[in-house]
């Protein structure tokens, strides 16, 4: 079923592409192809706006080898709810590096868009927004993860994200007295 | 939506990530992560969830150079002191801010100073631990920001300009005198006098921003003291003058955005 809605897209957005050039064709890994407002795509995304600005966007669909179908639609879906819902929404540049810097909390629709997300699908979609070089949907995304860990112990981090505890016992030894030392008073 | 039905096609009532390997999280997306999830949560789980965690978490300086004591809360101060030895360890020297909020006492500030010689930025709340500020200061080198709240002390004046002279290249000050408000009213307490700057400040050439909440500077003073900073941009001070002075203050002073805050 996928793989037909796919077939009508490409058929879909090769007519859009030929008509009307402000949109551009990204392919997933798995042959997918979706098309996102070139604006847009140049404005949130730093790799997206070199391969715009270098020509190297294949009408056909610009192959995206890292990034799956799921991932990909999430990321036009984000950039098409960003060039619509908030034109006026001004990109803050944070920088990583400072702690204290201004990190613009997501607007209501991010956070909606980012709380629907499976795991799996969250996992995807930071790696793209990290390949692709969208700070903004990193940031959005990268908030999301450290709500799902913050006030949690080891275990329930562990269990959240199904993460094996793989420490030796003598590391889990030398762990187990460090959150004793520093959380536990005497 | 779309994605619930993937993750439903894939296992159905699944809570928990079905494939995705969390533990090989890129690690600059997990050093993105870990910043907005703030130390204090990363030394109570994520640091200790596995060994890849562990290893961005403690192997990466960067996390640890703004450390902010004042969100440490409910805890003895023994384990402030291990809290901030961890934070400063982590920090590898790199640490370039350092906020000590009320329970920081001299131990701790000096265990500061040492392990951070290229801090730029110090906050201090100073509530009768009679911390030596100015000896602390004097070995921040790269010292920028300095901003302390002292809770009585001898004499602030003084403090100010010890402060300045241990520190002549500071970019922002602020230097706050907290007292009991009816303490204000006993004019006894507070040293008005007309004169001139009792301790003169040296003159402090890359000074843009001072903050001084104190009433009992008068106008010659501060007369005296934007004099000696050349560059001064910003100067916000307690209504320690009426409201006409500082009009004045200010039209003599165009380069100046000055504040009057009514405490």
């Amino acid at each position: 079923m996928e793989v037909d809605k796919g077939k009508g897209e490409a058929e879909e957005t090769r007519k859009v592409a030929e008509a009307d050039r402000d949109t551009v064709t990204l392919k997933s890994s798995d042959g997918k192809l979706f098309e996102v407002s070139k604006e847009a795509a140049a404005r949130l995304s730093t790799v997206l706006a070199g391969m715009i600005a270098g020509g190297s966007i294949d009408d056909n669909g610009t192959d995206l080898k890292q990034i799956g179908s799921e991932a990909l639609e999430n990321v036009v879906d984000y950039c098409n709810k960003h060039a619509n819902s908030i034109p006026s929404a001004a990109l803050i540049s944070s920088s990583i590096s400072f702690n204290t810097a201004p990190f613009k909390e997501p607007e209501e629709w991010e956070r909606k868009f980012v709380d629907r997300l499976s795991h799996d699908a969250l996992f995807d979609l930071v790696e793209a927004a990290n390949f692709l070089g969208m700070e903004r949907l990193l940031d959005v995304t990268c908030h999301k993860i450290s709500e799902m860990m913050k006030g949690k112990s080891p275990d329930q981090i562990r269990e959240v994200f199904n993460i094996k505890n793989d420490y030796t016992k003598e590391e889990l030894e030398e762990i187990r007295q460090e959150l004793a030392w520093a959380f536990y008073d005497d | 939506m779309l994605s619930c039905s993937y993750s439903h096609r894939k296992r159905p009532c699944s809570t928990a990530a079905a494939t995705a390997d969390w533990a090989a999280l890129p690690p600059d997306i997990l050093f993105t992560v870990f910043l907005k999830l703030g130390q204090h949560d990363i030394f109570c789980g994520a640091d200790s969830v596995c060994t890849s965690w562990r290893r961005i978490a403690l192997g990466e300086p960067a996390l640890w150079r703004h450390v902010d004591m004042t969100k440490v809360l409910l805890c003895s101060m023994r384990r402030l002191a291990i809290i901030l030895q961890k934070n400063m360890n982590r920090s590898a020297g790199q640490c370039e801010s350092f906020s000590g909020g009320i329970r920081c006492d001299q131990s701790m500030l000096t265990y500061v100073v040492q392990r951070a010689p290229s801090l730029k930025s110090l906050c201090l709340l100073d509530y009768r631990h009679r911390i030596n500020v100015v000896g602390a200061i004097k070995k921040l080198p790269l010292l920028e920001c300095l901003k302390v709240a002292f809770f009585e002390p001898a004499c602030f004046e003084k403090t100010f300009q010890s402060v300045c002279e241990a520190c002549p290249r500071l970019k922002k000050l602020s230097l706050r005198h907290i007292c009991l408000p009816w303490a204000y009213r006993n004019k006894e307490n507070i040293e008005i006098h007309g004169g001139p700057l009792k301790y003169p400040i040296p003159v402090m050439h890359e000074l843009r921003s001072l903050r001084l909440i104190f009433y009992g500077f008068t106008e010659k003073k501060l007369v005296a003291i934007i004099d000696s900073c050349p560059v001064l941009e910003y100067l916000h001070i307690a209504p320690c003058i009426s409201d006409e002075k500082v009009q004045e203050l200010q039209a003599r002073y165009a380069r100046l955005k000055i504040v009057s805050a009514h405490y």
